[in-house]
């Protein structure tokens, strides 16, 4: 066994992500299961939400009850909202100086890497402990530029506006697109979403600047048998530019939890915005999540997205290029091993003129994992001249796992240019052999191919975050092995 | 008063909101349905044996070891995500689903049952005209079941004058066995007021081949609809189809190949000319079951939009339960390029004639697929004259 492997088992999935502090009621107020108004009140209290976002939860809860359960997709009966508690929270506020972090969610972070990435290369960093964030800081410098990357919930009482008095009406802007791109009657778990959402981030990014660091929240679900609802909305303003990054791990427990998180990014004239996300929740979650961008006049929409854990994953990042020349790009990995099902992809909605959309998907399913590579790409009748190229490579690592493509196009314009191709395949003999002729094992082999493979995502990341995903697939190979 | 049937489910269900997963058909309860034969032959080609009268219970008892196994398979395979579409009545599954089934026997439909024996290999093509009345509406059924090592061309065309309406359904079962040629060709030349639906099943044994060749050019509405499974090791299956829409035109297509077998092959070409006011929709599935070692599939699809009135939408799936696969699909769709409407203008055609002559290569890539001459001929002049 190579030292590389070594390392790795030390240093396995068990300690790198599936560690779990205990939550004693002294520490931790806990909402009980299931959904009902009290309950739904009970979270709008806890945030002492205005009327309006209490009437909203309300609407959401209403349009829960009536939209069916989806009848497409991996199953999910398993997952049984009596026995989710949708709020759960340290009883400690959230913090701006990460030495008041209470000491032992503080741990969690740390050994999550997460204080050391925001000394080394972040500009902001937001941190989620099941349903409340515990952290929020941005470097003093991007803030000087107007940046706003804090908690949503404080927006929406307006104490930002109250701290800054600046002029901006923050608490106006959220209230002007909060679920207006991902509307509650989108599906049953938007609609659960709005309802009982709790956390997250808002980003504001005024004209013009250009933050030249990403900013990244981190998702942790610690608790048992708990769904987390955050709830992340993105401004860029016109000709701004900035890269996002999302991470999300939780511990496995025996019990169902549930990640149903809403993200709402609209990228103004000229604007840019990569969204990167590297998902590796325990593999007894539902993970719902529903995102969504917007895009004006040229502007620019990019999606990184390396999704490895979950038990049910449902993930269609959809991009509407509503403006003139928008354009949207996707890189995209999937790994499904043993006893997951994930169902991943994206949308694209054309309907500015000569917008263009480049998709590029991979997909690697072992184990007797389930992967599905999910798609629609819709050209309407106004996007005159609208491109897209779609290409998805599927990598099948033996023969009692399940791998899918289902691409759907829907176009409407008599000059649009769109191409797509799918190819699923297996590692070729040839090319064990010929590693194996040099003197590396096969199962180091197989691991090398597949990082190769899964090359044109990580080189999209962030070195560090590149660092993350090449050391989940090798883990995943071997846990699968 | 008007009853739909959902036909040409797709294998495994998508987004809701895209309205790809199923097709409603619209039957008009008020037709008097009748059973159609094909026109009268001078007579059968050496080889081939013809019976009439052939009930569900027949056909039932000649595809039940091969219907067996598929259901074996069926009940063994991981289900696809959204698997909601087994239709485990039938006989063997067709393309078009359970409801045609369902409406053939309401209406009392028997099959003619054409047979080429073990080792026959049959000179002169089977051809069956179908010419449906003006406003009536005509259903008819057919099995073709060709025994080890025979061989065997079978065209059918569709054709009325092209002002007449109506409803013309059929439905075609193939059994092939083992070592089993079938060269299958289609041509729908129907009138503008008709409705049409064309169902076909298919199981093809160890080194048997389909092939099949389908060219789309009338009815107000078409309904299309083949599964074809490759159980065999070896087997192969061949599509290659062309369609021209306009007007109103809607056509639905549900075309899947299921590899069973090791080493089968399967490849589906689809070329379209959509214009005026038309619409198409493909769904295109290439499934490899567990066992499906060294199996080839691929699927291609390339579309002329040549009205920003027109709709082109498609589904071309993969799904995948073997390792030891080679899966593709493509899909190209939009315009004439601009450089081949130069060059054309450059050598004196206008670009209307620049626009009828591509239309008609694309077409003609097919069409130069049909065995027989005079059919061809027909479907040339029908071409031109449609131009």
């Amino acid at each position: 066994m190579s030292d590389e492997k070594e390392a790795l088992r030390r240093q396995d999935s068990q300690s790198m992500y599936d560690f779990k502090n205990e939550e004693s009621d002294a520490d931790f107020f806990r909402e009980k299961e299931g959904l009902t108004k009290e309950i739904v009140l009970r979270v709008s209290a806890e945030k002492r939400d205005p009327a309006w976002m209490r009437e909203f939860r309300l609407k959401c809860l209403k349009i829960y009850e009536e939209t069916p359960m989806v009848d497409w997709g991996p199953d999910i009966a398993g997952l049984d909202m009596d026995r989710i508690s949708s709020y759960v929270r340290h009883k400690e506020d959230m913090k701006n100086n990460w030495d008041d972090v209470p000491e032992d969610i503080k741990n969690t972070f740390e050994r999550l890497g997460i204080p050391q990435a925001e000394r080394e290369s972040l500009a902001g960093v937001g941190a989620q402990f099941d349903s409340e964030l515990v952290y929020h800081n941005v470097r003093r410098e991007v803030a000087e530029k107007g940046v706003i990357y804090t908690d949503l919930e404080s927006v929406i009482r307006g104490e930002l506006d109250a701290e800054r008095a600046d002029g901006m009406d923050y608490a106006g802007m959220v209230k002007e697109h909060f679920m207006k791109l991902v509307p509650p009657t989108d599906h049953k778990f938007a609609a659960l979403h709005g309802a009982v959402w709790s956390g997250g981030s808002f980003v504001y990014v005024p004209k013009g600047v250009y933050v030249d660091i990403p900013l990244q929240s981190y998702f942790r679900l610690n608790a048992a048998g708990a769904g987390q609802f955050e709830h992340t909305l993105i401004i860029v303003d016109e000709g701004a530019d900035v890269h996002f990054i999302e991470g999300c791990s939780a511990p496995k427990y025996n019990v169902a939890n549930l990640h149903a998180g809403c993200v709402e990014l609209y990228v103004r004239k000229k604007a840019r915005l990569r969204y990167s996300t590297i998902e590796n929740w325990s593999k007894n979650m539902y993970n719902l999540n529903t995102k969504r961008a917007i895009v004006e006049e040229d502007g620019v929409m990019e999606w990184v997205s390396g999704s490895f854990g979950s038990h049910i994953s449902y993930l269609y990042p959809m991009t509407i290029l509503k403006g003139d020349r928008a354009q949207m790009e996707f890189t995209g990995i999937t790994f499904s091993g043993n006893g997951q099902n994930l169902d991943t992809g994206l949308k694209i909605v054309h309907q500015g003129k000569e917008t263009t959309a480049v998709v590029n998907s991979k997909s690697i399913s072992k184990g007797g994992g389930i992967g599905t590579f999910r798609s629609a790409v819709v050209v309407q009748k106004s996007a005159k001249k609208a491109k897209a190229s779609i290409s998805c490579d599927s990598l099948m690592l033996d023969s009692i796992s399940r791998t899918d493509t289902i691409p759907a196009m829907d176009v409407r314009s008599d000059d649009a240019d769109i191409g797509h191709e799918a190819k699923i395949g297996r590692i070729s003999d040839e090319a064990i052999f010929y590693l194996m002729s040099r003197g590396i094992k096969e199962d180091d082999a197989k691991a090398m191919i597949v990082s190769g493979f899964a090359d044109p995502v990580s080189k999209e990341l962030p070195l560090e975050y590149a660092a993350e995903m090449n050391n989940l697939i090798k883990l995943e190979m071997e846990w699968n092995g | 008063m008007s009853n739909t049937l959902a036909v040409n489910a797709l294998p495994m269900r998508t987004y809701r909101w895209l309205k790809m997963n199923t097709e409603q058909m619209a039957v008009d309860e008020t037709l008097s349905f009748a059973a159609i034969e094909s026109d009268a032959l001078p007579a059968l080609p050496d080889g081939i044996t013809k019976k009439t009268g052939i009930t569900r219970k027949d056909i039932l008892s000649l595809f039940q070891e091969v219907s067996a196994g598929i259901r074996k398979g069926d009940r063994e395979a991981i289900k696809p995500n959204g698997d909601a579409f087994v239709d485990s009545k039938q006989a063997i599954p067709t393309g078009m689903g359970l409801r045609i089934d369902a409406l053939m026997e309401r209406e009392e439909i028997d099959a003619s049952l054409y047979t080429v024996a073990a080792g026959t290999k049959v000179a002169e093509p089977l051809s069956l005209r179908f010419s449906p009345e003006h406003e009536t509406a005509a259903l008819a059924r057919q099995v073709l079941h060709v025994e080890k090592d025979a061989e065997v061309t079978v065209l059918i065309d569709y054709y009325t004058h092209r002002t007449f309406a109506g409803f013309f359904g059929i439905q075609t079962l193939l059994l092939l066995e083992e070592g089993a040629r079938v060269h299958l060709a289609q041509v729908q030349m129907l009138g503008g007021g008709f409705t049409h639906f064309d169902d076909i099943g298919a199981v093809v044994s160890s080194d048997a081949s389909l092939d099949l060749v389908r060219l789309e050019f009338g009815s107000n509405a078409a309904f299309s609809g083949c599964a074809v499974n490759l159980t065999g090791e070896d087997a192969s299956f061949t599509c290659e189809a062309a369609y021209l829409a306009r007007r109103k035109q809607k056509y639905d297509y549900n075309y899947v190949a299921t590899h069973r077998g090791k080493r089968t092959k399967g490849t589906m070409h689809f070329h379209g000319v959509l214009l005026d006011q038309s619409e198409k929709m493909l769904r295109g599935t290439i499934d490899f079951r567990a066992g499906a070692s060294d199996a080839d599939g691929e699927e291609n699809e390339d579309v002329l939009l040549l009205s920003d009135a027109a709709i082109n939408r498609t589904i071309p799936i993969i799904l995948c339960q073997e390792e030891n696969i080679n899966g593709h699909h493509g899909a190209t769709i939009g315009q004439l390029s601009d450089e081949m409407l130069f060059y054309m203008q450059s050598r004196g055609f206008s670009a209307d004639e620049a626009k009828k002559l591509m239309i008609r290569a694309k077409i003609m890539r097919v069409m130069n697929l049909l065995p027989d001459g005079d059919l061809k001929s027909h479907v040339n002049a029908y071409l031109c004259d449609t131009l």
